[in-house]
């Protein structure tokens, strides 16, 4: 007999790191509660299965190490070119400077509009909040 | 490297007072993973006669007449749903987030004008942020991969832009195309730390994020990404 104690269960959780533990995470979403599923891809799939007869020991050395993450070289830029591309981030910003104070003269312009039932107009808009404190049961159903 | 070729990580980030909301500013803010098909969390009494125990069904918002005024069940006071509302359920997580857009920020003569008037709360408007996702850093797991990473941080991707690991922060990508509206200053809404772009970068980010939704570039831009793209390995 076993039992799982759910916060024996969320401690081994922080202990595995996280590669494995979501491997383990997508495995158990999978095959969770599809038996037939989990023996079709242990006896189908893996690589310790494969050419396998009844009675044969299983060979756990031909299992495949997941492959390295590849990495992409990239190639250096000219110390001329990384001068002028921020140079040319410094016009941008320039720009978008100038744009903001134009920015800010237009709503001050808009400002004299904006009275009490302009603000009360939004707030009707905006709607009432949700309120809290609703309790029940639930029946989730989804298509698989 | 590429971007970072552009700005080492010590010149991407700056600090700034927690309470600032400054645009550039890093966040914690509750991000929903989008569903395709949004998630209708039906509800309805579990006695006729009763406002507070109900019965839920958790349920996909295909019926056709979904949010559409129809007569429905006997009302439940808490939820005061109209003829045409219905209650959407999702799920979300506490994710990095950068602040694109202040108005507090923006209008600081506004500000100065409202606090005259007394009607300072009327400019706390809404923020608009960028949800920031993982780089994958082991073989599996989430996030995104060292492939895509590298296209990102040579610009090629309009809807994605690269942070460099910080000192709150590993790697993250920030996305674009899952931009947030916050309503609120409170820490149930948003978490603000001290760390932000650097003003500079800010400005590239928020230039990236104007042409990811309309296409629009500029000399300036164009000229930056041709320098950064050309880091680019040649297949």
């Amino acid at each position: 007999m076993f039992s799982c104690n759910d916060s024996e269960a969320e401690g081994l959780g922080e202990q595995i790191r996280i590669g494995p533990l979501s491997q383990l995470q997508v495995a158990i979403k999978k095959f969770g509660d599809d038996t037939p599923l989990l023996l079709d891809y242990v006896y189908f799939e893996t690589e310790p299965m494969e050419d396998v007869r009844k009675g044969d020991l299983l060979d756990f050395s031909s299992a495949k190490m997941p492959e390295p993450l590849k990495t992409v070289q990239l190639k250096k830029i000219p110390k001329d070119k990384i001068k002028l591309a921020r140079e040319k981030i410094k016009l941008i910003g320039k720009q978008l400077k100038e744009d903001r104070e134009k920015l800010i003269k237009e709503e001050i312009k808009a400002e004299k509009y904006k009275d009490e039932s302009y603000y009360k107009f939004i707030k009707v808009l905006d709607g009432e909040e949700l309120e809290v404190g609703l309790k029940g049961t639930a029946k989730i159903k989804m298509p698989q | 490297m590429s971007i970072l070729q552009l700005y080492p990580k010590e010149e991407f980030f700056t600090t700034v007072d927690y309470t600032d909301f400054k645009n550039g500013q890093f966040c914690w803010v509750p991000t929903p993973v989008l569903d395709p098909i949004p998630r209708i969390l039906d509800i309805e009494r579990y006695l006729p006669e009763e406002h507070e125990e109900v019965r839920f069904e958790l349920r996909l918002a295909n019926k056709r007449d979904d949010f559409k005024k129809r007569d429905r069940s006997l009302p439940i006071k808490y939820l005061n749903l109209r003829s045409n509302e219905e209650l959407l359920a999702q799920r979300a997580k506490k994710r990095p987030a950068i602040i694109i857009s202040s108005g507090v920020e923006c209008y600081v003569d506004i500000e100065q004008l409202l606090k005259a008037k007394g009607k300072k709360h009327h400019q706390q408007d809404c923020l608009f942020v960028i949800p920031c996702y993982n780089v994958l850093k082991e073989t599996y797991g989430t996030g995104f991969i060292p492939e895509q990473v590298a296209l990102i941080q040579c610009l090629m991707y309009r809807q994605f832009f690269y942070i460099p690991e910080s000192s709150a922060f590993s790697e993250l990508i920030a996305r674009f195309d899952r931009i947030q509206i916050v309503i609120d200053r409170s820490p149930a809404a948003i978490e603000p730390t001290n760390i932000c772009l650097a003003d500079e970068i800010f400005d590239l980010f928020l230039t990236m994020f104007l042409y990811c939704i309309s296409g629009r570039s500029d000399e300036n831009l164009d000229v930056v990404r041709e320098i950064v793209q050309e880091s680019y390995p040649t297949p």
